[in-house]
């Protein structure tokens, strides 16, 4: 079955999406895993567009490789809503599904100046593998 | 709630998806259709279209689906839709605005005509 989430991340938490990541979906239980199905990125409440680092992705808070992307979504001066990407391993040790882990929010580093504000909408199953 | 629509496009229609496009999925007052998946049965084909691309988008928006060379058939088949990812400026979703499909350019000679099969959901801002 898959589930519907919104989260609205205000200005404040944007500048500081890699320092403290926002979490979309808690950590589902033992043997089970948050896959996202489709995601979209709303940025609004903006005048100035942020600087850095202007993706955004979504992964489990403990993989080392994002699961989707919101490319340049922070480089808006303009509201905006864009769909998210979906990313692919590029080395044989990078991790996505991490069993049991919440899904979150994050940048490659903190976004320096702008003042949008960003919504989320994220569609996603919880797998149960044993 | 995912909804499923089904669409036929004639082969007078596909000849004019440029000037024309067809609508997939209707205004919804206050909401945002949001194709999770697209298929396409390419159907009766005798002779294939030029390269265009088909593309779904929201209508006067970037397109957010595409269906690579599915227009270039020369065999019934069914293709799916890649997703396309914005840039900036641009932008991809509307509230109160229908769902569309299109081609740049008008195909020109083929003659199959096409079943779209979607299925998306509904939301609001």
């Amino acid at each position: 079955m898959t589930e519907y989430v919104k989260i609205t991340i205000l200005s404040a938490d944007v500048l500081t999406l890699n320092s403290s990541p926002v979490d979309l979906v808690a950590a589902p239980g033992v043997n089970k895993y948050i896959v996202p199905v489709r995601a979209i990125a709303r940025i609004y409440n903006v005048t100035v567009d942020y600087d850095t680092a202007v993706d955004v992705y979504m992964q489990c808070s403990t993989a080392n490789k994002r699961q989707m992307e919101a490319e340049n979504i922070l480089d808006s001066a303009v509201e905006r809503i864009i769909a998210f990407d979906f990313q692919q391993p590029t080395s044989s040790i990078q991790t996505i599904l991490i069993p049991n882990d919440k899904l979150v929010l994050t940048a490659a580093a903190d976004p320096t100046n702008g003042d949008g504000d960003l919504d989320i909408h994220l569609w996603y199953e919880v797998l149960t593998i044993t | 709630m995912i909804y499923y629509k089904k669409t036929e496009i004639s082969n007078a229609q596909v000849l004019t998806l440029a000037d024309t496009p067809v609508t997939l999925i209707d205004a919804v007052a206050n909401k945002i259709a949001y194709c999770f998946v697209g298929v396409i049965d390419v159907l009766n084909v005798t002779t294939p279209y030029n390269n265009e691309n088909l593309k779904i988008a929201i209508q006067g928006q970037l397109f957010y689906f595409i269906f690579l060379e599915a227009l270039k058939s020369t065999v019934d088949r069914s293709v799916i839709a890649s997703q396309f990812v914005s840039i900036n400026p641009t932008n991809q979703f509307l509230v109160n605005t229908p769902t569309v499909i299109y081609t740049d350019a008008n195909p020109v000679n083929g003659d199959g005509n096409l079943v779209v099969h979607t299925y998306y959901t509904l939301f609001e801002l």
